[in-house]
């Protein structure tokens, strides 16, 4: 007979797989069985968040544990280390050296993730990972650093955060290394970056599928849609727009591949140029990127409405083809979302800020959305700090009386809450809570299912 | 079995009751057509993501069955290599775990407890970080083999 207790050692794992937190705690618990089909999936993926450097170090971290039992390193797969304990004002350096040394022995690493200014101590045991394919830092660095990091081959994504003016020059020569492998580079806020090094970066890299250049204040929109036309390929693309009336090239890239576009747009003033700027990057976009299933669209300001024309010529190009779509810090206005969800038919996700003060007319348009599964409320998901502190979401109430409109509906996400629609009707709607930490993503990445868009 | 290629053969099933094999097919037979997820897909994608444990609403009531068959499907899914099915039992089973203490899943699963009183002792005293845990477990066995040895030497 079949039970829980004869199951073999692989397809625990397999369960466990989708178990998380105190779950794998208690799972490891149970007996003998079940404690060894949980360590692969605990060490599977090392993830060091704020609530860890804040108990350190009384509680042990991961790395000490894997030094102590060497056997563990063959298990982990993946790396983010989000926070570094303090010591004083310092990275605390017996941290810095357990996960160096731990780091060194976890000879199948495929992805390292590092958001702080620790990466020099992890570039000597970065280098001989010969599985590494995915690389996201935090890249203030030395000359002499970059010219180490710009030894590692072979990767297929490459995130720089902040880079330093060494390791943007040093871009054009680490690129042969992963000409080949590299499909996805993003770039944030390097402000180093010129048109020039890019445009020579992206030479080398015909192949690539996915590029997100933003935050970068020497390049721009009209850079940007100059260079891509080295990489024919791209199915995913974020840029950041300026003011800049300068004309895009003449020629529009072509782009067949292109379903995810995100813009990060940047202005100073209240009658500023950028929405014809915006108006004329989507015409710009029309004859080389025909087919959109994907778009965000961050403004500066939260209290500015993104325009109704520009609405209506984002739907007029794509709505036969928009899954998702996002705005972030900016205002919609009750005709712009009936404009989506009566135009877009294949909407599944719509990220937008929720209007708590007329949620009769709001949750009609939501209705007429036939297979929007997924709303999310960007007034509270993406909290920048504007000084205003957290603004109000979504209640049971609100929530029961979108569903009611649009029973398709699985998720409405708000604040720190997620409220489920049970498949069999309105009577079923379930709480949860988010996940205390965020997945951490950009905002401008392409979504996926498992991704509430937190920032 | 569309992707083994065409065949007279018969394939062997000895571990699987026709039973099970009648729900198996009549998985299959729903989801004819679709397509087949990409053979490494759960290497790369979703390997770097926390899994998502929804079920679709059909697959939710084709798995509403008693413990014994659940299991039963899970273990044919993976003799016969039918991913999708295997995935929606043990997310399945993920979900029936999901917010139980160990002693209530032993009783939901009838699993027998089978650490010493001591090892368990040892393992509730520690505060729930599973590094901890794991470490003083291991230093524990470590601990009890060298006695062991040493009883066995004399």
């Amino acid at each position: 007979m079949a039970t829980a207790d004869n199951l073999h050692l692989d397809i625990l794992e397999l369960i466990f797989i989708y178990l998380s937190g105190n779950d794998l705690v208690s799972v490891a618990l149970v007996s003998r069985a079940f404690f060894a089909g949980v360590i692969p999936r605990l060490y599977r993926k090392i993830m060091f968040r704020l609530n860890h450097a804040k108990r350190y170090p009384q509680l042990m971290s991961p790395f000490r544990a894997i030094i102590e039992h060497p056997a563990l390193a063959v298990h982990v797969r993946h790396i983010e280390i989000r926070r570094i304990p303090p010591l004083k004002t310092q990275h605390h350096p017996v941290f810095l050296s357990e996960a160096t040394q731990a780091l060194s022995l976890c000879k199948n690493l495929q992805s390292f993730r590092c958001d702080k200014s620790a990466l020099p101590s992890f570039l000597a045991p970065l280098q001989k990972k010969e599985r590494l394919q995915e690389l996201r830092v935090n890249a203030q660095l030395t000359t002499a650093q970059s010219e180490k990091l710009a030894k590692l081959d072979n990767l297929t994504s490459l995130c720089l955060d902040y880079g330093s003016w060494n390791i943007i020059d040093a871009l054009p020569r680490w690129a042969p290394r992963f000409a080949r492998t590299l499909t996805s580079l993003c770039l944030y806020s390097a402000n180093e970056l010129n048109e020039g090094v890019l445009d020579q970066v992206l030479q080398q890299l015909p192949g690539l599928q996915a590029l997100h250049i933003v935050g970068c204040g020497q390049v721009d929109h009209v850079a940007v849609l100059r260079v891509v036309s080295h990489t024919p390929l791209l199915e995913s693309l974020s840029f950041s727009t300026t003011e800049s009336s300068s004309p895009l090239s003449k020629t529009a890239p072509s782009l067949p591949n292109l379903r995810h576009l995100a813009l990060d747009t940047r202005y100073s003033m209240m009658s500023s140029p950028a929405p014809q700027v915006l108006a004329s990057i989507l015409n710009h976009l029309q004859s080389s990127a025909p087919a959109l299933a994907s778009f965000v669209l961050r403004l500066p300001e939260i209290k500015i409405t993104v325009g109704k024309d520009f609405i209506e010529q984002l739907v007029k190009l794509h709505g036969s083809t928009l899954q998702t779509v996002a705005f972030i810090d900016c205002a919609l206005s009750l005709d712009s979302i009936l404009t989506i969800t009566k135009s877009c038919i294949c909407l599944e996700r719509f990220e937008l800020p929720i209007p708590l003060k007329d949620m009769i007319s709001f949750a009609s348009s939501i209705g007429k959305a036939p297979n929007l599964r997924l709303l999310i409320d960007t007034a509270t998901q993406y909290g920048h700090s504007h000084g205003h502190g957290p603004s109000a979401s979504l209640n049971q109430e609100h929530a029961r009386y979108v569903i009611k409109s649009a029973p398709h509906l699985r998720k409405i996400v708000s604040g720190k809450r997620v409220w489920k629609n049970g498949s069999s009707g309105v009577g079923t709607l379930s709480l949860e809570r988010l996940p205390a930490f965020s997945s951490g993503t950009y905002w401008f990445m392409p979504r996926d299912a498992t991704d509430f868009g937190m920032n | 079995m569309k992707n083994v290629g065409e065949s007279d053969q018969p394939i062997p099933l000895p571990n699987v009751s026709s039973s099970v094999l009648k729900k198996v097919l009549e998985y299959c037979e729903h989801h004819r057509g679709e397509p087949l997820p990409a053979p490494d897909a759960d290497t790369s994608q979703d390997d770097t993501r926390k899994r998502t444990t929804d079920i679709s609403e059909w697959d939710q009531k084709f798995i509403t069955v008693d413990q014994e068959m659940l299991f039963e499907i899970i273990l044919a899914a993976n003799y016969l290599d039918i991913k999708s099915l295997l995935d929606v039992g043990c997310k399945t089973v993920a979900n029936m775990i999901k917010g139980k203490t160990p002693e209530e899943i032993r009783k939901l699963f009838n699993i027998v407890n089978d650490f010493t009183p001591e090892e368990e002792v040892r393992l509730l005293a520690l505060p729930h970080s599973y590094h901890q845990l794991i470490l003083s477990f291991w230093h524990h066995q470590a601990q009890i083999k060298k006695e062991n040895e040493w009883a066995e030497d004399r």
